[in-house]
């Protein structure tokens, strides 16, 4: 009698084109399925489909909106590659990104309001990077003191961050001007940046971050950690040491990401500036193969989802938390991809 | 009287807590850290909530998302155990679409109350209903489970070396999936209870950070049914006393944020505690790294 058995055997080595076509049959899933949803809340799958590309790309504002999210999504995404290419587990981008702004807008708007232009950005971007590397800094060193994974503690920083954006909005900062909704003094005018502005920037921080990561020997020092703290030692490299900068990058990219956003939209703070693009980032980062040179093009997918969340709820009256759901989705189904890339299945007949 | 009103809402609140940080303790015991509570929970309360509000009845309701919990656990489940994927990441997924699924269908049961009515044991002014006092029996339970039975024993040396499990004959797979149903249940259990008896009434974010601070309890208690119950009743004392503090007005996001610092604090305090005393107290080891069955030999590469 023969009996066959499925095993699992890891890939030598893959191409980057069967990555690319499983990567976009993956999407294709993740977007059948939710059109299955849509059914279930009683939307015509159809209608959603045209929608999403209608309010993200087919439309010139669309466009206009999905671009205007690309920043902070994909400073975010790189937050989120440079700490799992180290297997650091950052995933509290999004309280990284609420704590720049919020340190921004404290450089901004009260500390030094009279700085002119140029040095204001570079205080901005500083400012910005500062708050969201400590907030991650502090997670790096509860792992090296305590031995905490650093998933759970990024993550309730992210909970520490929220209810104090709530906190600066409707009391510390807030400002008497505006009557019935909680919003915080505004960034000195000087601060503001366009989005082509912010978008300058963001690529300059793309390319900084390719060239410390893809050609030092600071990326080094994070593959070899990923490879396990014995393998780091081994190699003469301090894995406590490459813990911290790395949080600290991490958390400085997520801040850069808050402190854009904040200066290219309306430059005050408000309970909804935590829209989730932290973790919108983490998806952008696996969708990426978190490879630096393709986050842009990971992240405007990314952005797409969001700029089609209103129109979904405007146009088919469905709540726009179901973005999350197909954002959650579309997680899952590139890390199947990832499972594809690194193992085959194969049947043995015994 | 006030001092009986504030012992009922922390019972029900760590009631709540209880249940679910038992059921992350024992699958992060199976060393799977699993993040997708957050997820389930949601989406259990949600449909608890509907399953309330289209038969009245509580027992139907509890079924209802003890089922929907273990079915969406699986999903992580599937992911980690069988696709070999980074447990933290699978796990964020699992919970953005939970969440995401939970507050989409959830948003026409905004405005629709229930009212549901245990039967209660008055001793003195605190009521006490079934759930909290199954809820210590649950944790009779576990610690028989985890310390005197074969499958308690199977599911710590899983979480404290898969190799070593693997070369005694224990199937991983299977002793994961039994972790990861068992906290589905009692995960289902705490967001029936939780939805329907403690917050009463559904509305945008009732569930959010209950099923990510379970997973911090879990860790405070060091993976021990016990000594879980201590972290919870400490934790969660300390969280609801501030809102009950007067005229507190807006200031409670402050204190709100600085009762999740004192969280990350107590667990920091812990756990130091514990790396020093590691040879006493046995932890999940492996928690959170994958096991390749294929690759066993990569480990000592």
């Amino acid at each position: 009698m023969t009996r066959i058995r499925i095993r699992i055997v890891r890939r030598e080595r893959t191409t980057r084109g069967f990555h690319l076509l499983l990567t976009v049959l993956s999407l294709i899933g993740a977007f059948l399925i939710a059109g299955v949803l849509m059914i279930f809340l009683g939307v015509n799958p159809l209608a959603f489909y045209s929608i999403f590309l209608q309010s993200s790309i087919l439309t010139t504002w669309g466009l206009q909106i999905t671009l205007s999210y690309l920043v902070p999504i994909l400073l975010c995404c790189l937050s989120a590659i440079v700490s799992y290419r180290a297997a650091l587990w950052n995933i509290g981008q999004e309280g990284q990104y609420i704590i720049g702004a919020m340190t921004a807008l404290a450089a901004g708007a009260f500390l030094f309001p009279n700085v002119p232009p140029p040095l204001s950005y570079i205080i901005l971007v500083l400012a910005g990077a500062a708050g969201g590397g400590v907030w991650a800094l502090i997670c790096g060193l509860l792992r090296i003191v305590s031995e905490i994974n650093e998933a759970v503690t990024t993550l309730l920083m992210y909970y520490v961050a929220l209810q104090l954006l709530n906190y600066v909005c409707r009391v510390a900062w807030r400002n008497p001007a505006f009557v019935g909704h909680p919003e915080t003094y505004s960034l000195a005018p000087q601060y503001m940046l366009s989005f082509g502005g912010s978008l300058a920037i963001a690529i300059a921080v793309l390319v900084i971050t390719w060239f410390l990561i893809d050609r030092t020997k600071l990326g080094l020092e994070l593959d070899l950690l990923s490879e396990g703290f014995r393998v780091a030692q081994y190699s003469g490299v301090k894995p406590s040491r490459v813990i911290l900068w790395s949080m600290f990058f991490s958390g400085a990219l997520a801040g850069i990401s808050g402190a854009l956003y904040l200066a290219s939209t309306s430059g005050f703070l408000q309970p909804e500036f935590s829209v989730g693009y932290g973790f919108a980032g983490i998806i952008a980062a696996w969708l990426c193969d978190l490879k630096v040179l393709y986050a842009p093009l990971a992240s405007f997918l990314l952005a797409m989802m969001y700029s089609s969340g209103h129109a979904l709820q405007a146009c088919l009256h469905v709540s726009i938390d179901i973005i999350d759901a197909i954002e959650g989705l579309i997680l899952m189904a590139v890390l199947t991809v990832h499972f594809f890339t690194r193992y085959k299945i194969v049947l043995v007949r015994q | 009287m006030i001092i009986a009103d504030i012992l009922n809402y922390l019972l029900q609140l760590g009631t709540v807590f209880l249940l679910a940080t038992e059921g992350s303790l024992v699958v992060q015991r199976a060393g799977l850290l699993n993040l997708g509570i957050e997820g389930f929970f949601a989406m259990a309360a949600f449909v608890a909530y509907l399953v309330q509000v289209m038969t009245g009845n509580f027992a139907l309701s509890m079924l209802a998302a003890v089922c929907v919990a273990v079915a969406m656990n699986m999903i992580f489940t599937v992911l980690t155990v069988h696709l070999r994927l980074n447990h933290i990441v699978s796990g964020l997924a699992v919970a953005m679409f939970g969440v995401g699924l939970a507050y989409a269908f959830g948003r026409s049961l905004v405005q629709i109350p229930v009212y549901v009515q245990l039967p209660v044991l008055n001793i003195g002014g605190i009521y006490i209903d079934p759930i909290e006092i199954l809820s210590f029996i649950i944790v009779g339970l576990l610690w028989f489970m985890m310390y005197k039975t074969k499958l308690g024993y199977k599911i710590r040396i899983v979480g404290e070396d898969p190799y070593v499990a693997d070369m005694l004959g224990i199937d991983i797979t299977k002793v994961r999936y039994i972790a990861t149903l068992i906290e589905g249940a009692l995960v289902g259990m705490a967001a029936c209870y939780y939805i329907l008896v403690s917050a009463g009434a559904w509305s945008e974010g009732v569930t959010a950070g209950k099923g990510w601070l379970a997973i911090v309890l879990a860790m405070m208690g060091l993976w021990d049914p016990l000594y879980a119950v201590a972290a919870v009743y400490t934790v969660v004392t300390i969280r609801d006393l501030i809102r009950l503090v007067p005229g507190i007005g807006e200031n409670v996001f402050l204190l709100e944020a600085f009762s999740y610092i004192i969280a990350i604090s107590l667990l920091a305090v812990v756990s130091h505690f514990e790396i020093k005393k590691r040879k006493r107290v046995s932890i999940p080891l492996a928690l959170a790294k994958v096991y390749s069955r294929e690759e066993r030999a990569r480990k000592y590469t």
